[in-house]
């Protein structure tokens, strides 16, 4: 009998496992590949947290810098080729732009002829120099120049500086280049030990050349590497690529800035919930009996209060003079306690119909305790379902964010977040007049319009029923 | 001269369900109602039925996958002294039979009776239990069940369902090994690879996932696994039903190959007549909960006492044509064992039903040496 | 037995052949099949998971999922009608009044919201133009026709008050309620108990003996062949391997596949021993069944064939007559090698 079995095995061997191994997550993968939707989800969310990681190398400015005198100022339109006189470039420019009229409303180019002086800002935050003179004459161009420059630098108008810097600004004037410029050493400071170089730019003309790579207002990457690196942006100021908020700030740099909270709050929370979730569903469901009810009634409870309602309450309810982190980390905790009770019901679900699997019972027959079993054998198995409510969930506490931080008690001021950046929408002439305003809406959309789809994506490849 | 390896005494599992889908009363559902029968080592015993019969029940309770509403399973009864328990067994019953009559017939102060009745069989039972506690399988604490585990282990039904698809085959077969703290490291892998090569499946198997098999190598690596621990009673739970016909022929011989090497004892549970009498020494037959006749295999399908095995067999189709197949087929559904007959439950069904039948349930007794049976009116 | 017109086939399939076409490959599920039946008469056709025997049966009916499913040829002749080329309009006109079909679970075959009644009138308005009243008044008589006890009550129950077999009954009472021509039955009684099984299996015979239908019974149960058919035809990975009467493919079957399956089923009344008191073994066809996405070359079965030759794995064999009725797909018996486009 023995000489049988072992002519069987080769036999069985020979056609037994002739196709290549496919791992589990190789068949998942396959699968998402064919969901087109899901696939477009995917591509948007990688593009979405890549730039919200390098957001301060993206930026043009940082999230805090203002112009003041730029007030919803309307996205700059890019010239790509700029005349030289000789032959046209590649060499993308925009006007600089100066309030046209009183009334607020609109904007208009500066004069070809118009002369600034920008300070090259070291020290991010703090308030620039941005003199634009474009007076008809030229004396009384270099004036004005000369006294701001003076006056921001709280120097005299007569010394030696404001001399060299007059000097300075008439050979610029003779520069038969309409947009020449130049850089200005006023002279040094020393700031915490440290000396900084005083320079400003001159610039003749009224176009702003968008750089790559340049050097730009200083940042610290993560918090622990200091660069002034940006992807692109103009040295002189004035460049706006989705307009001006109300104080003068850049919109593009600040809803990089924020897409940072707007978009990790999401699923740093969902993963609280989720273990919260997985510890209440999966006890629930494992012990039955008044385990389960007294928890799956708490759990209730919780789904039926509004959960709007009870994320202000909450919010309300703590200390109001925190910092920024303090209240990042609050929102976090709040949305994860308003939403872990619709992970904990799903999980028990599961729980209760794979306790009965042959394979739990199969464990059972080999001496497993019933932790062991719930840690091995059940919550394995539920893995594929609550990704799949996780990728759903988030787009919730995105809007959760966005709702705290539109009505002032999520993320204050001066940092930036979607939520908050839209708060100014609430006036209706706002938006009317200056409708760019409203793109932080547009990205929130997209953004939980991506999760949802990736969810999709995921849920029909992980189905084991779907039409794929 | 084999000696009996384990021992099932009355054996019972209720299951409360729902009167319907709006009601919130609970009906018994007396899943498997006092089932005894004893399993001699090194043989097959056959369980067959049809669905809702309690069979796959029988199985699943005696392995203790759901705790019992009563009954006692020994194993290796001969070495223990179960005759004190025994006899506080037979007291509870008596009590038991007692306050169902109460119950049922409601006469003065029956509230205050039965009362009294509940408690005398709690305080029984506990003490009963007290003393089976280290004999008893049903009644084990956590340490000595886990000893005792390894000795009884289990083929399931659904070969989909049985291994957890998230596990490689190599940790599905060794987990019991690993967690009985048998053995470990190499010797794990090679315990694989020697069970691997026993039930006739590649080496490289060991590292592929479930999925990746068919029905009937799926039910190998089952096969597998039940082996590992080295147990002594296994239980196979319709192992072929959901395989292919040609497929149900290896698996059966595999099963037959294996039980002859490592001196195994089965219980084979099945409702196909055919495959259970090809496997089995003796077989037992089992409706709405209670076993209604068990005798050797051959003796059972060539001249059944109770109606209902002689219905059973009646039915089977049997491939050959030459053969007229005029069979009168048994009348009637298979009731609902939420609300069994009165008296024997198979009466309403029965050609050769008498007065007797309708009000009193039989006894299952051994009327004849080796054969036992319930009925009021054997055949012949 | 009923009256079988030695004359009039009813139906006619020929060379059918329906591949689904997936991702990254295609699985030929019917690969060339031909079988008649005639008035009367039920044609069995057996073989395990993967031969293609649903798949025919759902060919027929024109229920195949289309895509991934596609017919790649053949034809399906029904009086001369070739149904692969109907018009989906034609096909509803066809299917429950001309040929109906019932299926292996009773548990899901049925609309849970609906009455049993209300499902048999369905079919009876549809195709029969009958008014609601006299729709429901047949569905009656219908159930009384499948030995449903008080049907005057149970044609206004749900599905979920009747148990498998009941539902099973319903069925029946649901495709023979326009006097189909052909009947075809897709494992019909394997999710039931066995005494129910016998119970369907009787009223189904009575049925085919009082109306004269034509079947076609699908199983894997040669038992239930043995029984209740009166041709056999054998299928494998897609194509029929061999065909014949009843009684003659049991007594001198041909192909090895049938051999094989033959024996490897265990025989009421044959018991662990033999007659020399010694172990009885089950003779199996080894290995498994070949993957459908990558047949081998040559002969489908010779990988698993105990009489294999070398020019099994060359080609394979044609389907050729021996006799009256017996056709054989094997080398043993004659050198025909399929044709291409067969």
């Amino acid at each position: 009998m023995s000489e049988n079995n072992i002519e069987k095995n080769d036999l069985v061997s020979k056609e037994g496992l002739s196709h290549k191994e496919d791992s589990l997550m190789t068949v998942y993968m396959r699968r998402f590949k064919k969901h087109k939707l899901g696939n477009i989800g995917f591509v948007i969310l990688v593009v979405f947290y890549t730039l919200a990681l390098f957001a301060d190398f993206v930026s043009p400015y940082t999230m805090g810098w203002t112009d003041k005198t730029k007030s919803y100022h309307p996205p700059s339109t890019i010239y790509w080729t700029y005349n030289d006189g000789e032959k046209t470039r590649f060499r993308p420019f925009v006007y600089e732009q100066k309030i046209a009229s009183i009334a607020f409303k609109s904007y208009g180019v500066i004069a070809p002829y118009s002369f600034r002086a920008i300070s090259i800002e070291t020290i991010p935050g703090k308030a620039e120099l941005r003199s634009i003179a474009n007076e008809k004459d030229f004396g009384e161009r270099k004036s004005t120049i000369v006294s701001d420059v003076a006056r921001y630098y709280s120097i005299s108008q007569e010394g030696e500086t404001m001399r060299r810097l007059a000097k300075a600004i008439d050979e610029l004037e003779k520069d038969s280049d309409p947009d020449a410029k130049m850089v200005f050493n006023i002279g040094t400071q020393e700031v915490n030990g440290k000396v900084t170089s005083l320079d400003i730019h001159l610039v003749k003309g009224n176009k702003n050349f968008i750089t790559f790579f340049n050097r730009g207002i200083p940042y610290k990457f993560l918090g622990l590497i200091k660069s002034d690196l940006h992807l692109f942006g103009s040295e002189t100021g004035g460049f706006f690529l989705l307009g001006g908020d109300g104080l003068g700030r850049d919109m593009l740099s600040r809803l990089l800035h924020g897409s940072r909270i707007s978009l990790s709050v999401g699923i740093v929370g969902v993963f609280i919930s989720f273990i919260i979730g997985l510890l209440i569903g999966g006890i629930s469901g494992f012990l039955g009996g008044a385990v389960d009810s007294v928890l799956m009634r708490i759990t209730e409870i919780i789904i039926s209060i509004p959960s709007i309602y009870l994320l202000f309450t909450l919010r309300s309810s703590l200390p109001s003079g925190l910092s920024s982190t303090q209240i990042y980390l609050l929102i976090i905790i709040i949305l994860a306690l308003v939403g872990w009770a619709t992970l904990a019901r799903i999980i028990r679900g599961m729980v209760l119909s794979l306790r009965n699997e042959d394979y739990v019972l199969s464990a059972k027959t080999m001496g497993l305790s019933d932790l062991k079993i719930i840690v091995k054998h059940i919550l394995p198995n539920t893995m594929s379902f609550v990704i799949v409510q996780l990728t759903i969930t988030i787009p919730g506490y995105i809007l959760g964010e966005s709702a705290l931080s539109l009505l002032g008690l999520g993320i204050t001021e001066p940092q930036a977040s979607w939520g908050n950046m839209l708060s100014v929408a609430r006036n209706y002439r706002v938006v009317q007049d200056f409708p760019w305003i409203l793109i932080p809406g547009f990205t929130i959309f997209l953004s939980i319009m991506a999760w949802n789809f990736f969810g999709d994506g995921v849920r029909d490849a992980v189905d084991p029923k779907s039409k794929h | 001269m084999s000696e009996t390896i384990l021992k099932v005494e009355n054996l019972r599992k209720i299951f409360p369900v729902k009167a319907s889908a709006f009601s919130n009363k609970k009906l018994m559902l007396k899943a498997v109602d006092g089932v005894s029968f004893e399993l001699k080592k090194g043989e097959t015993l056959g369980l067959v039925g049809e669905s809702g019969c309690g069979k796959t029940t029988v199985g699943r309770t005696l392995l203790r996958l759901y705790e019992s509403d009563g009954g006692r399973v020994y194993l290796d009864p001969e070495e223990l002294d179960i005759t004190e328990i025994e006899k506080l067994d037979k007291k509870i019953l008596g009590l038991e039979k007692e306050l169902d009559k109460v119950l049922i017939t409601r006469p003065e102060r029956f509230k205050e009776i039965s009362k009294n009745l509940k408690k005398e069989i709690k305080d029984l039972r506990k003490v009963a239990d007290d003393k089976a506690r280290d004999k008893d399988f049903l009644v084990m604490d956590r340490e000595t069940l886990k000893k005792s585990r390894k000795r009884v282990q289990m083929v399931f039904q659904d070969p989909w369902a049985s291994l957890n698809p998230r596990m490689l085959v190599k940790d599905i077969i060794s987990e019991g090994v690993r967690e009985f703290g048998m053995m470990k490291g190499d010797e794990v892998d090679d315990l694989v690879a020697n069970l691997l090569k026993k039930v006739g499946l590649p080496q490289a198997a060991a590292h592929r996932y479930p999925h990746e098999f068919s029905g009937g190598q799926r039910q190998r690596i089952c096969i597998a696994r039940a082996l590992s621990v080295n147990p002594e009673v296994i239980v196979c739970d319709e192992p072929v039903s959901a395989l292919d016909v040609s497929i149900q022929a290896q698996v059966l011989n595999l099963l037959i190959e294996l039980q002859e090497e490592f001196g195994l004892t089965f219980i084979f549970i099945a409702h196909d007549l055919s495959v259970v009498q090809y496997i089995s020494d003796r077989v037992a037959v089992m409706y709405l909960g209670k076993m209604v006749e068990m005798a050797d295999s051959e003796v059972l399908y060539d001249s059944p006492r109770h109606p209902y095995t002689r219905s059973l067999l009646d039915s089977v189709p049997v491939a050959d044509p030459e053969l007229d197949n005029t069979i009168i087929p048994l009348e009637g559904d298979v009731p609902s064992p939420v609300n069994p007959p009165s008296g024997c439950y198979f009466h309403p069904r029965c050609k050769y039903k008498t007065s007797v039948c309708m009000s009193e349930a039989p006894d299952l007794k051994e009327h004849e040496t080796g054969r036992i049976y319930a009925c009021h009116n054997p055949l012949k | 037995m009923g009256q079988i017109d030695k004359e009039k086939k009813i139906i006619e399939v020929k060379g059918l052949k329906t591949h689904f076409h997936l991702h990254d490959h295609t699985v030929r599920a019917v690969d060339g099949v031909d079988f008649h039946v005639r008035a009367g008469e039920t044609l069995g056709i057996v073989g395990e998971s993967g031969c293609g025997k649903s798949i025919t049966s759902m060919s027929i009916m024109g229920l195949v999922q289309s895509p991934p499913g596609k017919n790649e040829g053949g034809e399906i002749l029904f009086h001369g009608e070739d149904l692969l080329k109907a018009t989906n309009a034609r096909m509803r006109q066809i299917r429950g009044n001309k040929i109906s079909m019932i299926f292996q679970e009773p548990m899901t075959s049925l609309n849970p919201v609906y009455t049993v009644g209300f499902q048999i009138s369905e079919v009876l308005m549809l195709h029969q133009n009958m008014s609601k009243e006299e729709a429901l008044a047949e569905s009656e008589r219908l159930l009384d026709l499948v030995g449903i006890s008080d049907p005057h009550e149970r044609v206004h129950e749900y599905p979920f008050q009747l148990s498998g077999g009941l539902r099973q009954r319903v069925m029946i009472a649901m495709a023979m309620a326009c006097q189909p021509e052909i009947l075809i039955a897709d494992e019909p009684t394997t999710a039931l108990d066995v005494t129910i099984q016998a119970q369907i299996l009787h009223l189904m015979k009575d049925l085919k003996e009082t109306q004269n239908t034509a079947t076609i019974f699908i199983t894997h149960d040669l038992a239930v062949i043995a029984s209740f058919t009166d041709r056999v035809m054998v299928m494998y990975s897609g194509v029929c391997v061999e065909s014949a009467p009843v009684k003659e493919l049991f007594k001198n079957h041909m192909h090895p596949y049938t051999e094989g399956l033959l024996s490897s089923v265990p025989v009421l009344g044959e018991g662990k021993y033999d007659e020399k008191g010694e172990r009885r073994f089950l003779k199996t066809i080894e290995g498994s069944l070949p993957d459908p996405r990558n047949y081998p070359k040559g002969c489908r079965f010779a990988p698993r064939c105990t009489k294999v030759m070398e020019k099994c794995h060359q080609s394979e064999p044609s389907l050729v007559l021996h006799g009256e009725d017996h056709e054989v797909r094997c080398f043993l018996y004659s050198d025909e090698i399929k044709m291409a486009g067969e």
